[in-house]
Protein backbone atom coordinates (compact mmCIF):
# COMPACT_ATOMS: atom_id res chain seq x y z
CA UNK A 1 0.00 0.00 0.00
CA UNK A 2 0.96 3.37 -0.87
CA UNK A 3 1.18 6.13 2.10
CA UNK A 4 -0.85 8.51 0.19
CA UNK A 5 -0.07 11.40 3.13
CA UNK A 6 3.23 10.42 2.94
CA UNK A 7 3.85 11.08 -0.38
CA UNK A 8 1.68 14.43 -0.39
CA UNK A 9 4.59 15.17 1.90
CA UNK A 10 7.34 14.58 -0.13
CA UNK A 11 5.79 15.99 -3.14
CA UNK A 12 5.03 19.27 -1.50
CA UNK A 13 8.20 19.60 0.56
CA UNK A 14 10.14 18.86 -3.04
CA UNK A 15 8.19 21.74 -4.85
CA UNK A 16 8.91 24.06 -2.11
CA UNK A 17 12.16 23.78 -2.08
CA UNK A 18 12.36 23.77 -5.96
CA UNK A 19 10.19 26.87 -6.36
CA UNK A 20 7.53 27.58 -8.88
CA UNK A 21 10.35 27.87 -12.01
CA UNK A 22 11.27 24.76 -11.93
CA UNK A 23 8.27 22.80 -10.39
CA UNK A 24 7.13 21.80 -14.37
CA UNK A 25 10.09 20.28 -14.54
CA UNK A 26 10.41 18.51 -11.63
CA UNK A 27 6.60 16.93 -12.03
CA UNK A 28 7.27 15.97 -15.78
CA UNK A 29 10.45 14.06 -14.84
CA UNK A 30 8.27 13.01 -11.24
CA UNK A 31 5.31 11.53 -13.93
CA UNK A 32 7.78 9.85 -16.45
CA UNK A 33 9.61 8.27 -13.71
CA UNK A 34 6.54 6.93 -12.12
CA UNK A 35 5.01 5.85 -15.05
CA UNK A 36 8.15 3.80 -16.24
CA UNK A 37 8.35 2.32 -13.08
CA UNK A 38 4.29 1.20 -13.32
CA UNK A 39 5.35 -0.63 -16.03
CA UNK A 40 2.19 -0.91 -17.52
CA UNK A 41 1.72 1.92 -20.44
CA UNK A 42 -2.25 1.42 -20.30
CA UNK A 43 -2.63 1.99 -16.54
CA UNK A 44 -0.36 4.98 -17.02
CA UNK A 45 -2.24 6.77 -19.74
CA UNK A 46 -5.46 6.45 -17.98
CA UNK A 47 -3.85 8.05 -15.01
CA UNK A 48 -2.76 11.19 -17.09
CA UNK A 49 -6.45 11.19 -18.74
CA UNK A 50 -7.73 10.92 -15.12
CA UNK A 51 -5.20 14.03 -13.65
CA UNK A 52 -6.25 16.09 -16.54
CA UNK A 53 -9.85 16.71 -15.68
CA UNK A 54 -11.29 19.41 -14.08
CA UNK A 55 -7.74 21.62 -14.91
CA UNK A 56 -9.51 24.09 -17.25
CA UNK A 57 -9.05 22.83 -20.58
CA UNK A 58 -11.84 20.97 -21.29
CA UNK A 59 -11.89 17.71 -23.81
CA UNK A 60 -13.76 18.52 -26.96
CA UNK A 61 -16.99 16.26 -26.50
CA UNK A 62 -17.11 15.72 -30.58
CA UNK A 63 -14.00 13.58 -29.79
CA UNK B 1 28.25 30.68 -48.28
CA UNK B 2 32.33 31.13 -47.56
CA UNK B 3 34.04 33.89 -46.00
CA UNK B 4 34.34 37.38 -47.09
CA UNK B 5 37.19 37.03 -50.26
CA UNK B 6 36.56 33.69 -51.11
CA UNK B 7 33.93 32.59 -54.03
CA UNK B 8 31.70 29.98 -53.40
CA UNK B 9 33.98 27.40 -54.89
CA UNK B 10 36.75 28.72 -53.06
CA UNK B 11 37.65 25.47 -50.81
CA UNK B 12 40.39 24.96 -48.08
CA UNK B 13 40.32 21.27 -49.27
CA UNK B 14 38.70 20.58 -52.78
CA UNK B 15 39.50 21.52 -56.27
CA UNK B 16 36.58 22.35 -58.07
CA UNK B 17 36.57 21.09 -61.45
CA UNK B 18 35.52 22.83 -64.17
CA UNK B 19 33.24 21.37 -67.09
CA UNK B 20 32.96 22.65 -70.74
CA UNK B 21 29.90 22.53 -72.35
CA UNK B 22 29.53 20.08 -75.41
CA UNK B 23 31.10 21.51 -78.47
CA UNK B 24 29.68 23.34 -80.78
CA UNK B 25 29.49 20.49 -83.97
CA UNK B 26 28.36 17.80 -81.14
CA UNK B 27 25.21 16.11 -82.07
CA UNK B 28 22.37 17.00 -79.38
CA UNK B 29 18.90 16.63 -80.92
CA UNK B 30 19.23 12.12 -81.27
CA UNK B 31 16.45 10.95 -79.15
CA UNK B 32 17.21 9.72 -75.85
CA UNK B 33 16.03 6.53 -74.17
CA UNK B 34 16.44 8.34 -70.58
CA UNK B 35 16.99 11.84 -69.90
CA UNK B 36 18.31 12.69 -66.24
CA UNK B 37 17.95 16.59 -65.14
CA UNK B 38 20.71 17.07 -62.56
CA UNK B 39 23.85 15.28 -62.20
CA UNK B 40 24.21 15.75 -58.51
CA UNK B 41 24.41 12.32 -56.26
CA UNK B 42 21.15 11.06 -57.11
CA UNK B 43 21.49 11.94 -60.96
CA UNK B 44 24.80 10.00 -61.36
CA UNK B 45 23.80 7.12 -59.27
CA UNK B 46 20.67 6.57 -61.61
CA UNK B 47 22.71 6.81 -64.63
CA UNK B 48 25.35 4.38 -63.48
CA UNK B 49 22.46 2.12 -62.40
CA UNK B 50 20.60 2.35 -66.39
CA UNK B 51 24.71 1.72 -67.13
CA UNK B 52 25.26 -1.29 -65.29
CA UNK B 53 22.17 -2.69 -66.97
CA UNK B 54 23.45 -1.71 -70.67
CA UNK B 55 20.72 0.91 -71.06
CA UNK B 56 21.89 4.53 -72.37
CA UNK B 57 21.09 7.49 -70.65
CA UNK B 58 21.86 11.59 -71.25
CA UNK B 59 22.40 13.54 -68.24
CA UNK B 60 22.30 17.01 -68.59
CA UNK B 61 22.97 19.97 -65.61
CA UNK B 62 23.30 23.52 -65.66
CA UNK B 63 26.11 23.74 -63.51
CA UNK B 64 29.94 23.75 -64.74
CA UNK B 65 31.11 21.52 -62.17
CA UNK B 66 29.44 20.12 -58.88
CA UNK B 67 27.43 21.46 -55.85
CA UNK B 68 29.40 23.67 -53.43
CA UNK B 69 29.71 22.62 -49.87
CA UNK B 70 29.73 19.45 -47.92
CA UNK B 71 26.03 19.45 -48.02
CA UNK B 72 25.26 15.91 -47.06
CA UNK B 73 27.90 13.94 -45.15
CA UNK B 74 26.43 10.90 -43.99
CA UNK B 75 26.18 7.70 -45.76
CA UNK B 76 24.73 4.78 -44.49
CA UNK B 77 25.54 1.17 -44.99
CA UNK B 78 22.38 0.59 -47.44
CA UNK B 79 23.99 3.23 -49.86
CA UNK B 80 27.42 1.51 -49.85
CA UNK B 81 25.90 -1.49 -51.04
CA UNK B 82 24.32 0.83 -53.83
CA UNK B 83 27.50 2.27 -54.81
CA UNK B 84 29.06 -1.28 -54.89
CA UNK B 85 26.28 -2.28 -57.33
CA UNK B 86 27.11 0.77 -59.51
CA UNK B 87 30.99 -0.62 -59.34
CA UNK B 88 31.86 3.16 -57.69
CA UNK B 89 32.84 2.51 -54.01
CA UNK B 90 36.66 2.05 -54.25
CA UNK B 91 37.21 5.47 -53.67
CA UNK B 92 34.62 5.64 -51.08
CA UNK B 93 35.86 3.29 -48.57
CA UNK B 94 39.52 4.92 -48.97
CA UNK B 95 38.45 8.22 -48.17
CA UNK B 96 35.39 8.29 -45.73
CA UNK B 97 35.25 8.23 -42.44
CA UNK B 98 32.93 4.97 -40.55
CA UNK B 99 31.52 5.20 -37.99
CA UNK B 100 28.77 3.09 -35.01
CA UNK B 101 28.44 5.21 -32.36
CA UNK B 102 26.42 8.38 -31.25
CA UNK B 103 26.56 10.55 -27.76
CA UNK B 104 23.99 12.82 -26.52
CA UNK B 105 24.79 15.76 -23.96
CA UNK B 106 22.01 17.29 -21.57
CA UNK B 107 23.54 20.63 -20.11
CA UNK B 108 27.48 19.36 -20.40
CA UNK B 109 26.87 16.15 -19.31
CA UNK B 110 26.63 12.54 -21.02
CA UNK B 111 23.16 11.45 -21.15
CA UNK B 112 22.99 8.83 -23.95
CA UNK B 113 25.50 6.75 -25.97
CA UNK B 114 24.36 4.62 -28.55
CA UNK B 115 25.87 2.17 -30.79
CA UNK B 116 24.01 1.27 -34.35
CA UNK B 117 23.54 -2.44 -35.37
CA UNK B 118 27.16 -3.35 -36.89
CA UNK B 119 28.53 -7.09 -37.07
CA UNK B 120 31.12 -9.00 -39.14
CA UNK B 121 28.48 -10.43 -40.86
CA UNK B 122 27.95 -6.43 -42.25
CA UNK B 123 29.89 -5.87 -45.15
CA UNK B 124 29.77 -2.24 -44.71
CA UNK B 125 29.48 -0.15 -41.17
CA UNK B 126 26.33 1.31 -40.57
CA UNK B 127 27.18 5.09 -41.57
CA UNK B 128 30.22 6.79 -43.44
CA UNK B 129 31.35 10.82 -43.06
CA UNK B 130 32.17 12.17 -46.28
CA UNK B 131 31.60 15.51 -47.83
CA UNK B 132 29.55 15.50 -50.79
CA UNK B 133 32.21 17.15 -53.30
CA UNK B 134 33.98 13.53 -52.82
CA UNK B 135 30.92 11.47 -53.34
CA UNK B 136 30.10 13.70 -56.31
CA UNK B 137 33.56 13.30 -57.90
CA UNK B 138 34.22 9.77 -57.21
CA UNK B 139 30.65 9.09 -58.97
CA UNK B 140 31.49 11.52 -61.67
CA UNK B 141 34.61 9.29 -62.00
CA UNK B 142 33.20 6.12 -62.80
CA UNK B 143 30.63 8.02 -65.17
CA UNK B 144 33.65 9.61 -66.75
CA UNK B 145 34.63 5.71 -67.64
CA UNK B 146 30.89 4.79 -68.66
CA UNK B 147 30.03 5.01 -72.55
CA UNK B 148 26.80 4.22 -71.98
CA UNK B 149 26.44 7.81 -70.38
CA UNK B 150 26.79 11.22 -72.00
CA UNK B 151 26.09 14.27 -69.86
CA UNK B 152 25.69 17.16 -71.26
CA UNK B 153 27.40 20.40 -68.62
CA UNK B 154 26.11 23.92 -68.37
CA UNK B 155 23.25 22.56 -70.25
CA UNK B 156 19.44 24.29 -68.55
CA UNK B 157 16.13 22.83 -69.09
CA UNK B 158 14.04 25.86 -70.58
CA UNK B 159 10.65 23.90 -71.45
CA UNK B 160 8.78 20.58 -71.05
CA UNK B 161 6.66 18.88 -72.51
CA UNK B 162 5.02 15.24 -71.03
CA UNK B 163 3.00 12.98 -73.39
CA UNK B 164 1.80 9.14 -72.93
CA UNK B 165 4.62 8.55 -75.10
CA UNK B 166 7.39 10.17 -73.76
CA UNK B 167 8.67 13.85 -73.64
CA UNK B 168 10.90 16.74 -75.57
CA UNK B 169 13.03 18.70 -73.48
CA UNK B 170 13.89 22.26 -75.11
CA UNK B 171 17.57 22.43 -74.03
CA UNK B 172 19.73 25.47 -74.01
CA UNK B 173 23.63 25.83 -73.78
CA UNK B 174 25.95 28.26 -74.46
CA UNK B 175 26.29 27.29 -78.14
CA UNK B 176 22.25 27.64 -78.63
CA UNK B 177 18.63 26.06 -77.99
CA UNK B 178 17.41 22.53 -79.02
CA UNK B 179 14.65 20.44 -78.63
CA UNK B 180 15.85 16.71 -77.14
CA UNK B 181 12.85 14.01 -77.19
CA UNK B 182 13.06 11.37 -74.69
CA UNK B 183 11.41 8.16 -73.98
CA UNK B 184 11.59 8.66 -70.11
CA UNK B 185 12.87 11.26 -68.01
CA UNK B 186 14.16 11.08 -64.46
CA UNK B 187 14.11 14.31 -62.56
CA UNK B 188 17.49 14.53 -60.05
CA UNK B 189 16.73 18.64 -59.77
CA UNK B 190 16.79 18.72 -56.47
CA UNK B 191 14.65 20.32 -53.71
CA UNK B 192 13.43 23.38 -56.14
CA UNK B 193 13.37 20.90 -58.81
CA UNK B 194 12.67 23.15 -62.08
CA UNK B 195 10.72 19.96 -63.58
CA UNK B 196 8.91 19.78 -61.03
CA UNK B 197 7.69 23.52 -61.15
CA UNK B 198 7.25 23.36 -65.03
CA UNK B 199 4.83 20.45 -64.76
CA UNK B 200 2.84 22.35 -62.53
CA UNK B 201 3.04 19.94 -59.50
CA UNK B 202 3.90 20.92 -55.83
CA UNK B 203 5.19 19.47 -52.72
CA UNK B 204 2.99 18.59 -49.99
CA UNK B 205 4.19 17.83 -45.97
CA UNK B 206 4.60 20.05 -42.95
CA UNK B 207 7.33 22.79 -41.93
CA UNK B 208 8.73 21.97 -38.45
CA UNK B 209 9.78 25.62 -36.94
CA UNK B 210 13.77 24.25 -36.07
CA UNK B 211 15.63 25.96 -38.34
CA UNK B 212 19.67 25.32 -37.70
CA UNK B 213 22.75 26.61 -39.36
CA UNK B 214 25.09 24.34 -40.26
CA UNK B 215 28.81 25.34 -40.73
CA UNK B 216 32.23 23.38 -41.70
CA UNK B 217 35.52 24.62 -39.60
CA UNK B 218 39.21 22.90 -40.54
CA UNK B 219 41.04 22.06 -37.70
CA UNK B 220 42.82 19.73 -35.44
CA UNK B 221 40.65 18.54 -33.11
CA UNK B 222 41.45 14.97 -30.85
CA UNK B 223 37.94 12.92 -30.34
CA UNK B 224 36.91 9.71 -32.81
CA UNK B 225 34.11 9.69 -35.40
CA UNK B 226 31.01 9.72 -33.04
CA UNK B 227 28.51 11.81 -33.91
CA UNK B 228 27.62 14.34 -31.22
CA UNK B 229 24.20 15.40 -30.03
CA UNK B 230 24.36 18.47 -27.17
CA UNK B 231 21.05 19.38 -25.77
CA UNK B 232 20.86 22.91 -24.34
CA UNK B 233 24.57 23.38 -24.13
CA UNK B 234 26.05 26.78 -22.69
CA UNK B 235 27.06 27.65 -26.03
CA UNK B 236 23.75 28.24 -26.99
CA UNK B 237 20.78 27.78 -24.19
CA UNK B 238 17.31 26.47 -25.17
CA UNK B 239 19.63 25.09 -28.12
CA UNK B 240 20.90 21.95 -30.07
CA UNK B 241 24.10 21.57 -31.19
CA UNK B 242 25.20 18.29 -33.37
CA UNK B 243 28.89 17.94 -34.47
CA UNK B 244 30.46 15.18 -37.07
CA UNK B 245 33.81 14.83 -38.09
CA UNK B 246 34.89 14.50 -42.08
CA UNK B 247 37.91 13.70 -43.70
CA UNK B 248 40.53 16.29 -44.48
CA UNK B 249 40.12 17.21 -40.34
CA UNK B 250 36.69 19.25 -41.42
CA UNK B 251 34.23 19.21 -38.75
CA UNK B 252 30.16 19.98 -39.46
CA UNK B 253 28.88 22.24 -36.76
CA UNK B 254 24.95 22.30 -36.55
CA UNK B 255 23.42 24.37 -34.08
CA UNK B 256 20.00 25.64 -34.20
CA UNK B 257 18.49 29.07 -33.93
CA UNK B 258 16.50 30.47 -31.61
CA UNK B 259 13.21 31.73 -31.80
CA UNK B 260 13.04 35.03 -33.61
CA UNK B 261 16.03 35.02 -34.44
CA UNK B 262 16.58 36.59 -38.01
CA UNK B 263 18.02 33.98 -40.65
CA UNK B 264 19.77 36.68 -42.43
CA UNK B 265 21.70 38.23 -39.33
CA UNK B 266 22.35 34.66 -38.36
CA UNK B 267 24.18 33.32 -41.61
CA UNK B 268 26.40 36.86 -41.50
CA UNK B 269 29.48 35.76 -41.27
CA UNK B 270 30.41 37.66 -38.04
CA UNK B 271 27.30 35.84 -36.50
CA UNK B 272 28.73 32.13 -37.44
CA UNK B 273 31.96 32.90 -36.10
CA UNK B 274 30.82 34.23 -33.26
CA UNK B 275 28.41 30.89 -32.88
CA UNK B 276 31.37 28.93 -34.24
CA UNK B 277 33.57 29.87 -31.17
CA UNK B 278 31.34 29.20 -28.42
CA UNK B 279 30.77 25.77 -29.16
CA UNK B 280 34.43 24.92 -30.03
CA UNK B 281 35.14 26.31 -26.66
CA UNK B 282 31.88 24.15 -24.89
CA UNK B 283 33.47 21.16 -26.20
CA UNK B 284 37.21 22.27 -25.22
CA UNK B 285 38.85 22.59 -28.52
CA UNK B 286 41.39 25.97 -28.07
CA UNK B 287 43.29 25.57 -30.97
CA UNK B 288 43.29 27.40 -34.02
CA UNK B 289 40.43 26.94 -37.04
CA UNK B 290 39.37 28.41 -40.16
CA UNK B 291 35.64 28.62 -41.50
CA UNK B 292 35.50 26.93 -44.68
CA UNK B 293 31.90 27.06 -45.66
CA UNK B 294 27.99 27.50 -43.92
CA UNK B 295 24.24 26.98 -44.53
CA UNK B 296 21.36 27.60 -43.27
CA UNK B 297 18.07 25.03 -43.22
CA UNK B 298 14.97 24.48 -41.92
CA UNK B 299 13.09 20.99 -40.70
CA UNK B 300 10.78 20.00 -43.71
CA UNK B 301 9.07 16.85 -44.44
CA UNK B 302 7.50 17.50 -48.05
CA UNK B 303 6.93 15.67 -51.03
CA UNK B 304 5.09 14.60 -53.64
CA UNK B 305 1.60 12.81 -53.88
CA UNK B 306 2.99 10.29 -56.81
CA UNK B 307 6.94 10.23 -57.69
CA UNK B 308 5.70 9.20 -61.39
CA UNK B 309 4.31 11.62 -64.05
CA UNK B 310 3.76 9.87 -67.44
CA UNK B 311 7.34 9.64 -68.50
CA UNK B 312 8.91 11.63 -65.98
CA UNK B 313 9.84 10.13 -62.73
CA UNK B 314 11.18 12.05 -59.95
CA UNK B 315 14.07 10.81 -57.67
CA UNK B 316 15.83 12.40 -54.75
CA UNK B 317 14.77 15.68 -52.95
CA UNK B 318 13.10 16.78 -56.28
CA UNK B 319 10.25 14.44 -54.66
CA UNK B 320 10.52 14.82 -51.53
CA UNK B 321 12.21 17.02 -48.65
CA UNK B 322 13.26 15.45 -44.99
CA UNK B 323 14.92 16.60 -42.22
CA UNK B 324 18.45 16.31 -42.16
CA UNK B 325 18.50 14.52 -38.59
CA UNK B 326 17.70 11.30 -39.79
CA UNK B 327 20.49 11.27 -42.77
CA UNK B 328 17.57 10.46 -45.00
CA UNK B 329 18.17 13.22 -48.08
CA UNK B 330 20.91 11.71 -50.17
CA UNK B 331 20.38 7.93 -48.48
CA UNK B 332 16.86 7.67 -49.74
CA UNK B 333 17.37 9.69 -52.96
CA UNK B 334 20.27 7.20 -53.57
CA UNK B 335 17.59 4.37 -52.80
CA UNK B 336 15.22 6.17 -55.29
CA UNK B 337 17.75 6.24 -58.25
CA UNK B 338 18.34 2.65 -57.73
CA UNK B 339 15.08 1.41 -57.71
CA UNK B 340 13.78 3.11 -60.40
CA UNK B 341 17.23 2.63 -62.52
CA UNK B 342 17.05 -1.52 -62.42
CA UNK B 343 13.11 -1.35 -63.32
CA UNK B 344 13.13 1.07 -66.19
CA UNK B 345 16.41 -0.71 -67.47
CA UNK B 346 14.38 -3.88 -67.68
CA UNK B 347 11.38 -1.86 -69.20
CA UNK B 348 13.61 -0.31 -72.39
CA UNK B 349 15.14 -3.53 -73.46
CA UNK B 350 11.82 -4.86 -73.11
CA UNK B 351 12.34 -7.73 -70.42
CA UNK B 352 9.41 -6.33 -68.22
CA UNK B 353 6.18 -4.28 -68.97
CA UNK B 354 5.71 -1.02 -68.02
CA UNK B 355 3.19 -1.99 -65.38
CA UNK B 356 6.64 -2.94 -62.83
CA UNK B 357 7.12 1.24 -63.20
CA UNK B 358 3.82 1.70 -60.78
CA UNK B 359 6.03 -0.06 -58.05
CA UNK B 360 7.77 2.88 -57.78
CA UNK B 361 5.91 5.10 -55.64
CA UNK B 362 4.63 2.76 -53.47
CA UNK B 363 7.82 1.36 -52.14
CA UNK B 364 10.19 4.96 -52.28
CA UNK B 365 7.10 7.17 -51.55
CA UNK B 366 6.30 4.83 -49.07
CA UNK B 367 10.19 4.61 -47.51
CA UNK B 368 9.68 9.13 -47.48
CA UNK B 369 6.33 8.67 -45.31
CA UNK B 370 8.66 6.04 -42.93
CA UNK B 371 11.35 8.62 -42.52
CA UNK B 372 8.60 11.17 -41.80
CA UNK B 373 7.00 9.39 -38.98
CA UNK B 374 10.55 8.80 -37.73
CA UNK B 375 11.91 12.25 -38.49
CA UNK B 376 9.26 13.92 -37.07
CA UNK B 377 10.16 12.20 -33.51
CA UNK B 378 13.52 13.43 -34.03
CA UNK B 379 12.48 16.56 -35.14
CA UNK B 380 10.19 16.93 -31.53
CA UNK B 381 12.97 15.53 -29.51
CA UNK B 382 15.68 17.96 -31.62
CA UNK B 383 13.82 21.06 -31.83
CA UNK B 384 10.48 20.81 -29.81
CA UNK B 385 7.74 22.21 -31.28
CA UNK B 386 5.80 23.48 -28.30
CA UNK B 387 5.51 24.06 -24.35
CA UNK B 388 4.77 20.64 -23.89
CA UNK B 389 7.07 18.95 -26.30
CA UNK B 390 10.07 21.14 -25.01
CA UNK B 391 9.18 20.74 -21.29
CA UNK B 392 8.74 16.37 -21.87
CA UNK B 393 11.93 16.54 -23.43
CA UNK B 394 13.77 18.32 -21.19
CA UNK B 395 12.57 16.03 -18.42
CA UNK B 396 13.43 13.18 -20.29
CA UNK B 397 17.07 14.41 -20.60
CA UNK B 398 17.25 15.71 -16.95
CA UNK B 399 16.19 11.87 -15.79
CA UNK B 400 18.64 10.63 -18.78
CA UNK B 401 21.35 11.71 -16.04
CA UNK B 402 21.08 9.10 -14.01
CA UNK B 403 18.48 6.44 -16.04
CA UNK B 404 19.75 5.42 -19.02
CA UNK B 405 16.05 4.02 -20.04
CA UNK B 406 15.17 7.89 -20.67
CA UNK B 407 17.99 8.57 -22.33
CA UNK B 408 16.49 6.27 -24.92
CA UNK B 409 14.23 8.81 -25.72
CA UNK B 410 16.74 10.51 -27.41
CA UNK B 411 17.98 7.69 -29.89
CA UNK B 412 17.56 9.06 -33.22
CA UNK B 413 16.90 5.40 -34.39
CA UNK B 414 17.34 6.61 -37.91
CA UNK B 415 19.08 3.56 -40.21
CA UNK B 416 17.03 0.75 -40.89
CA UNK B 417 16.33 0.35 -44.64
CA UNK B 418 12.86 0.36 -45.49
CA UNK B 419 10.40 -2.75 -45.67
CA UNK B 420 8.65 -3.17 -49.52
CA UNK B 421 6.27 -5.42 -47.61
CA UNK B 422 3.46 -3.69 -48.93
CA UNK B 423 4.57 -3.48 -52.31
CA UNK B 424 2.44 -4.86 -54.97
CA UNK B 425 5.89 -6.59 -56.50
CA UNK B 426 6.42 -8.63 -53.21
CA UNK B 427 5.24 -11.50 -52.48
CA UNK B 428 2.79 -12.52 -49.61
CA UNK B 429 4.84 -14.10 -46.50
CA UNK B 430 3.51 -17.50 -46.02
CA UNK B 431 5.23 -18.41 -42.83
CA UNK B 432 8.71 -17.86 -43.97
CA UNK B 433 12.09 -20.21 -43.73
CA UNK B 434 13.51 -17.04 -41.15
CA UNK B 435 16.12 -15.27 -42.44
CA UNK B 436 15.45 -11.69 -44.39
CA UNK B 437 11.88 -10.98 -44.57
CA UNK B 438 9.79 -10.29 -48.15
CA UNK B 439 9.91 -6.54 -49.20
CA UNK B 440 12.81 -5.84 -46.68
CA UNK B 441 16.36 -5.59 -47.56
CA UNK B 442 18.94 -8.54 -47.72
CA UNK B 443 20.92 -9.25 -44.56
CA UNK B 444 24.37 -9.63 -45.43
CA UNK B 445 26.53 -12.74 -44.15
CA UNK B 446 30.59 -13.02 -44.48
CA UNK B 447 31.05 -16.21 -46.18
CA UNK B 448 35.09 -17.57 -45.93
CA UNK B 449 35.95 -15.68 -49.65
CA UNK B 450 33.83 -12.20 -48.95
CA UNK B 451 30.05 -11.72 -48.14
CA UNK B 452 26.93 -13.44 -49.57
CA UNK B 453 26.03 -9.57 -51.20
CA UNK B 454 29.39 -10.58 -53.70
CA UNK B 455 27.65 -13.34 -54.65
CA UNK B 456 24.44 -11.98 -56.28
CA UNK B 457 23.77 -11.63 -60.48
CA UNK B 458 23.34 -8.54 -61.93
CA UNK B 459 19.39 -8.88 -62.14
CA UNK B 460 17.26 -11.20 -60.06
CA UNK B 461 19.17 -13.95 -57.31
CA UNK B 462 17.40 -17.46 -56.18
CA UNK B 463 19.26 -18.16 -52.95
CA UNK B 464 18.48 -21.88 -52.21
CA UNK B 465 19.78 -23.89 -49.40
CA UNK B 466 21.08 -27.44 -49.75
CA UNK B 467 21.31 -28.71 -53.43
CA UNK B 468 19.58 -26.35 -55.96
CA UNK B 469 17.05 -27.24 -58.54
CA UNK B 470 17.98 -26.76 -62.78
CA UNK B 471 16.25 -23.99 -63.03
CA UNK B 472 17.09 -21.79 -66.07
CA UNK B 473 15.84 -17.71 -66.41
CA UNK B 474 17.73 -15.39 -68.36
CA UNK B 475 17.18 -12.57 -65.36
CA UNK B 476 18.28 -15.13 -62.86
CA UNK B 477 20.99 -16.27 -61.34
CA UNK B 478 20.94 -19.12 -58.72
CA UNK B 479 22.99 -19.79 -55.42
CA UNK B 480 23.39 -22.93 -53.89
CA UNK B 481 24.29 -22.80 -50.33
CA UNK B 482 24.61 -25.40 -48.03
CA UNK B 483 22.59 -27.03 -46.10
CA UNK B 484 25.11 -26.80 -43.05
CA UNK B 485 26.52 -23.81 -44.30
CA UNK B 486 26.85 -20.31 -42.71
CA UNK B 487 24.27 -18.91 -44.28
CA UNK B 488 21.98 -21.51 -43.30
CA UNK B 489 22.69 -21.19 -40.23
CA UNK B 490 22.07 -17.68 -39.63
CA UNK B 491 19.05 -17.49 -40.99
CA UNK B 492 18.12 -20.87 -39.00
CA UNK B 493 17.01 -22.33 -42.49
CA UNK B 494 15.99 -26.03 -43.53
CA UNK B 495 17.10 -27.45 -46.46
CA UNK B 496 14.78 -26.68 -49.36
CA UNK B 497 14.20 -22.76 -48.13
CA UNK B 498 14.71 -20.05 -50.91
CA UNK B 499 14.77 -16.71 -51.43
CA UNK B 500 14.17 -13.99 -54.50
CA UNK B 501 16.84 -11.51 -54.31
CA UNK B 502 15.87 -8.32 -56.24
CA UNK B 503 18.99 -6.53 -57.83
CA UNK B 504 18.54 -4.01 -55.37
CA UNK B 505 18.67 -6.32 -52.87
CA UNK B 506 15.44 -6.39 -51.47
CA UNK B 507 13.94 -9.34 -51.00
CA UNK B 508 10.87 -10.03 -53.62
CA UNK B 509 10.01 -13.35 -51.96
CA UNK B 510 10.31 -16.52 -49.69
CA UNK B 511 9.88 -20.00 -49.11
CA UNK B 512 10.67 -22.73 -46.86
CA UNK B 513 9.30 -25.45 -49.36
CA UNK B 514 10.29 -23.71 -52.33
CA UNK B 515 8.59 -24.78 -55.63
CA UNK B 516 10.97 -24.27 -58.58
CA UNK B 517 7.69 -23.47 -61.00
CA UNK B 518 6.30 -21.69 -58.50
CA UNK B 519 8.94 -19.08 -58.08
CA UNK B 520 9.73 -18.73 -62.15
CA UNK B 521 5.78 -18.02 -62.34
CA UNK B 522 6.06 -15.53 -59.65
CA UNK B 523 9.55 -14.08 -61.16
CA UNK B 524 7.50 -13.70 -64.91
CA UNK B 525 4.03 -12.41 -63.30
CA UNK B 526 6.16 -9.53 -61.34
CA UNK B 527 8.60 -8.70 -64.81
CA UNK B 528 5.17 -9.03 -66.96
CA UNK B 529 3.30 -6.93 -65.29
CA UNK B 530 1.20 -4.64 -67.49
CA UNK B 531 0.45 -0.66 -66.80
Amino acid sequence: MTDTETLYEALAGHLDTLGQDAAPLFLAKVALAMGHALGDTGRALAILDDCAQDLGAQPDPAQ
Amino acid sequence: MRPAGRSELDSLYFTYPHFDAPAPDAPRTDPAPVVIVGAGPVGMTAALELARHGQRCVLIDAKDTFNDGSRAICIARASYHILDRVGAIAPFLEKSLPWTMGRSFYRGRQVLEFSMPDSPNDKYRPMYNIEQQYIEQYLWDAIAREPLIETRWQTRLEAIEAGAGGAVLTLADPHGRYDLPARWVLAADGARSTVRQMLGLRLRGRNFEGRYVIADVRMQHDYPTIRRALFDPACRPGGTVLIHRQPDDIWRIDYQLRDGESEAEAISEENVRASVTAVLEDIGHSGPWDLEWWSIYSANTLALDDYRHGPVVFIGDSAHIVPIFGVRGLNNGMADAQNIGWKLALVLSGQAGEGLLDSYTPERRGATLDVFANASKSARFMTPPSFGWSLMRDAALSLALHHPWAGELANPRQMAPYTYDQSPITAPDAGGPGGPKPGAMMSDVALGDGFLSDQMGPWFTLLWIGEAPALTHPLLKVVALPAEGTVARAWGAAPGSAWLIRPDLHVAGRWAKAEPAAILAFLDALLERRA
